[in-house]
């Protein structure tokens, strides 16, 4: 009895799995369905896009291929302009220049003209006068150098004397200063050989007493040398 | 204090000195080396040292004698003295004798040896300078009587 119970509950608990299962695969199949659809759009859309950005592409390559043409044109137009305008230019400056230039030509001829004229008669004038100032001069000059000369007699005779004076004292006092020189010299002399006169002799007397002095000698000096130290107090 | 006015007069000079600071020294380091006290009091040292350290004292006392000798010695004055003439023995005897008897019993001497002196001594003790040479006198009598001796 319970073998049959649990036979069919198992078989019962088969169909309602199976039919869950057929459930579940529908579900699936349907979402896959709606998933390639919703691909298909995206492609369309993607497709689309990439043609509008091709198109602007293009229009905006015609627009300034148009503009590049107008500005060109438009340059060209001005540079023939300018062109013009400076031949104008050019020939009427040519023009001005060259009758300038005969003005201020004849202009300057005239100056020269008189400016030469003005000269002559100022060096004329200049001429008249020198010869009359050299006339009166001439005769200072005379009397100035009459004068000069005289002053320049009485200032030589004045220096020879004094030159002569100085020289004289300058000859004394070498004179005297040689003098001088040759006394200390003869005294320096003398007294050099004195010295080594002394040294000589000294060194004699040294050499005699130091080979004369025997032990004994020696002896009795040190002790006359000790004797006199205490005394006069070496403690 | 006897073996010790006794060593005093037999030390008269500084290299005698010097030769007793050595043979001291000798002796101190023999003191802390095993066997060696035995051969350096028998052969390396004086008679005088000999005397002076006795026969079979202990180390410790041989230390004590050798500090107090030191002291004694560093206390010794010393008289400065050249000498025209090569010094013999019986010189520095004679010179000793008369310096401790009249300056003080402390006395040794260094002496050199200086012949252009001529004769004479120079004395230096205790900063005080004393030259009696016959170099120095003569020098005077030159200096002094320089005119008179020319005028002869």
């Amino acid at each position: 009895m319970a073998e049959i119970f649990l036979t069919y509950t198992l078989l019962t608990s088969i169909f309602l799995l199976s039919g869950v299962l057929i459930i579940v695969v529908q579900y699936l199949f349907n979402s896959l369905k709606k998933n390639h659809m919703y691909q298909k759009d995206i492609d369309r859309i993607s497709k689309d896009i990439l043609n509008h950005n091709q198109e602007m592409i293009d229009h905006a390559r015609l627009k300034a291929q148009e503009i590049i043409a107008t500005a060109s044109e438009k340059a060209n137009e001005i540079i023939s302009n300018t062109e013009t305008f400076s031949a104008d230019i050019q020939m009427s400056t040519d023009q001005v220049v060259s009758e300038i230039k005969e003005s201020q030509k004849q202009e300057f001829n005239k100056a020269r003209d008189l400016l030469l004229n003005q000269y002559k008669t100022f060096l004329e004038e200049i001429y008249k006068d020198n010869i009359n100032l050299f006339k009166s001069v001439s005769k200072d000059i005379e009397e100035a150098a009459v004068s000069e000369i005289k002053s320049f007699r009485s200032v030589l005779e004045k220096e020879t004397l004094e030159s002569q004076k100085i020289v004289g004292e300058k000859i004394e006092g070498e004179y005297r200063q040689a003098e001088q020189e040759i006394e200390d010299f003869k005294n320096k002399e003398l007294a050099r050989l004195h010295d080594n006169f002394y040294k000589i002799t000294q060194r004699a007397i040294e050499l005699a007493i130091g080979k004369s002095l025997d032990r004994g000698l020696h002896e009795d000096l040190v002790m006359d040398g000790l004797k006199e130290a205490i005394e006069k107090g070496a403690d | 204090m006897q073996n010790y006015s006794k060593i005093i007069e037999l030390i008269k000079t500084v290299e005698e000195r010097n030769e007793l600071y050595s043979e001291i020294d000798l002796v101190s380091q023999a003191l802390f080396r095993e066997g060696e006290l035995k051969n350096v009091l028998e052969n390396q040292i004086s008679i005088v040292l000999k005397d002076y350290i006795g026969e079979g004292n202990a180390r410790e006392l041989i230390s004590d004698k050798l500090s107090e000798l030191k002291k004694l010695l560093d206390g010794l004055e010393i008289v400065k003295l050249n000498l025209a003439f090569e010094h013999s023995e019986s010189t520095v005897d004679k010179i000793i004798a008369y310096l401790r008897k009249n300056l003080s019993e402390k006395i040794i001497l260094e002496i050199h040896y200086e012949p252009n002196i001529l004769g004479g001594v120079i004395f230096e003790f205790k900063g005080i300078y004393r030259d009696y040479t016959l170099k120095t006198k003569l020098e005077e009598v030159f200096k002094n009587k320089k005119e008179k001796l020319f005028t002869l």
